[in-house]
């Protein structure tokens, strides 16, 4: 496999931030206005109230809107709005909105960060949603140890109850676990089956939930929403570039002053430029993870001028995925890194595949045994053929994530996986703060 | 039902490795390496190739496999479109397999 090549994108022909002045400085639109949590009132009064459509010319506009602004699943699925939604509308059956506010990705904070402070955004952007595909209801859909998160949700439920015409919401909670918040597993959940992701033959926004057209959105793309029903794809597209119109938001971790900080940007500034403004870096690091725990490493300095754009970074083999992005410090080994990752992504599986139980599992012990000293070159080849034949052959793309983890790992840490097949050290260990999944919990959540 | 044109299909949930699949369609269908099954292709088959497909999805004890049908005048063929139909076998009962099995022997 070639490396990932990220030229980084040319300016586009347009200003990258125009910000309507009830928005925030610097590009913020989403974590635009106060610091804390955001209470319905104050929400109504920075923003205004958010008229929903009740006419089908008024549905009809808005789903031009969300088609215009070229709005796409912001969770990592890169799926489009408006598909979801003309799905749902053409689909029989009555529609059910569901906010899959199920952040697995352990070092993402954005979508926690949105309900925890601007959850009436997301709810305004649902209910829109809602509101266009005629759905009666929304499912807010948490994992079950987000204490804070739910309260939040809780509370705007309950604030929510003085506007007009606003559908049902229910609050749910499910067992956590990384892929109980894939959109399937999802349906099967609130179908009242097993949290677990389940091939299908239809899309959920055609045949859902009981048969039901379901549309499963992030929280993320439901705050965009909230804000396009406000003021139209084109101040929406206004900021970003065209492959990936609007604001992002991304969470920092690893080698960075505050891991777990929430930033909002907008291509296309680079990842170097993310770093140096608000992880406090100054120079480029030996690699860095982007996407998330299933996403992939890229080395220091291809990453440095990449652009923080789904397109460009699609290009070269990358997925933004839930907008992770972790700088590795240089003294600490990124194969024990994998190792330790393939080790939870493993001890994630659903449990239902073959490739899936088996494979990772193995993954991890080659690659341990690689760094241990223990393999030969032959071994690092078996280890390649190995994830090859894992590689798209779950129900869900989780083993999909492990392989793709893997594979650019003993890409970026070439020279270190030279040292440690010769059984040199690397002359790095695992530093405890860049962002492992806590030992004990592995496995514990299934 | 016969198809014209159909894609093959696994649900890799489903498949317990009994690998009966690969001995009627080795071309399409390959196992890895715990014996588990993946689609090698994802384009629409006709002729003898779908014949071999709808022969190891026939086999599959746990009706893991299943042809799609792919209407010609819907595009190049390829994608789950919203005029495609899945079909799997039904399922045998458990009796009369064991009791074919046997009288295989």
């Amino acid at each position: 496999m070639t490396a990932p090549t990220l030229a980084p994108l040319a300016a586009p022909g347009r200003s990258p931030r125009a910000d309507i002045g009830v928005l925030g400085a610097g590009g913020t639109r989403l974590l635009a206005g106060p610091s804390g949590r955001e209470t319905l009132a104050d929400h109504c009064e920075r923003l205004g109230v958010l008229s929903l459509p009740y006419t089908d010319s008024a549905r009809e506009s808005v789903m031009h809107s969300v088609a215009a602004s070229g709005l796409v699943g912001r969770g990592g699925g890169e799926f489009p709005l408006v598909d979801k939604l003309r799905a749902a509308l053409r689909a029989s059956g009555a529609p059910v909105m569901v906010v899959n506010g199920s952040e697995s990705e352990p070092a993402s904070g954005k979508d926690a960060l949105l309900l925890r402070c601007r959850p009436h955004l997301v709810l305004d952007g649902a209910s829109l949603a809602a509101a266009t595909i005629g759905a009666q209801q929304i499912v807010v859909y948490l994992h079950e140890d987000t204490g804070a998160t739910y309260s939040s949700v809780m509370e705007a439920v309950r604030e929510r109850n003085q506007l007009p015409g606003v559908p049902g919401i229910v609050v749910t909670t499910c067992a956590s676990g990384f892929v109980a918040g894939e959109s399937s597993a999802i349906v099967s959940a609130l179908s009242g089956g097993a949290a677990v992701p389940r091939r299908r033959s239809l899309p959920a926004a055609t045949s859902g939930i009981h048969g039901r057209p379901t549309v499963v959105s992030n929280v993320e793309t439901l705050a965009h929403l909230g804000l396009i029903g406000r003021f139209g794809a084109d101040w929406f597209t206004s900021a970003g570039s065209l492959g990936t119109p609007g604001s992002t938001l991304l969470t920092l971790a690893g080698d960075v002053i505050s891991p777990g900080l929430v930033v909002e940007v907008s291509a296309p500034i680079s990842i170097g430029t993310v770093l140096v403004e608000h992880g406090g870096l100054v120079r480029s690091p030996q690699a860095v993870l982007v996407g998330g725990y299933g996403g992939r490493w890229i080395s220091g300095d291809s990453a440095w001028n990449a652009p923080v754009d789904r397109a460009v970074l699609r290009r070269a083999g990358v997925n933004l995925g839930c907008g992770l992005i972790a700088p590795l410090p240089a003294d600490t080994c990124g194969l024990e890194v994998t190792v330790r990752l393939l080790d939870y992504l493993a001890a994630q599986s659903a449990g239902q595949c073959g490739s899936c139980v088996f494979g990772l599992p193995r993954l991890a012990v080659d690659l341990r045994a690689i760094v241990e000293g223990r393999a030969t070159r032959r071994d690092v080849r078996r280890s390649h053929e190995l994830a090859h034949s894992i590689a798209r052959r779950g129900a869900c793309a989780h083993p999909d994530g492990a392989v793709a983890l893997l594979e650019s790992a003993l890409e970026v840490f070439s020279v270190d996986l030279r040292r440690h097949l010769r059984g040199l050290p690397c002359n790095r260990g695992v530093a405890g703060w860049f962002p492992l999944p806590d030992a004990s919990r592995i496995g514990e959540s299934r | 039902m016969k198809h014209d044109r159909a894609r093959l299909v696994a649900n890799p949930a489903l498949c317990d490795g009994h690998g009966i699949c690969v001995l009627r369609a080795p071309d399409l269908l390959t196992l890895d390496a715990w014996g588990f099954v993946g689609v090698e292709t994802a384009e629409a088959l006709s002729g003898r190739d779908l014949r071999r497909a709808a022969s190891a999805v026939a086999a599959c004890p746990e009706r893991a496999l299943s042809l799609v049908q792919v209407h010609v005048a819907a595009g190049n063929g390829v994608g789950l479109g919203g005029n495609s139909s899945t079909w799997t076998p039904p399922r045998r009962a458990r009796g009369r397999r064991r009791a074919s099995a046997d009288s295989e022997r």
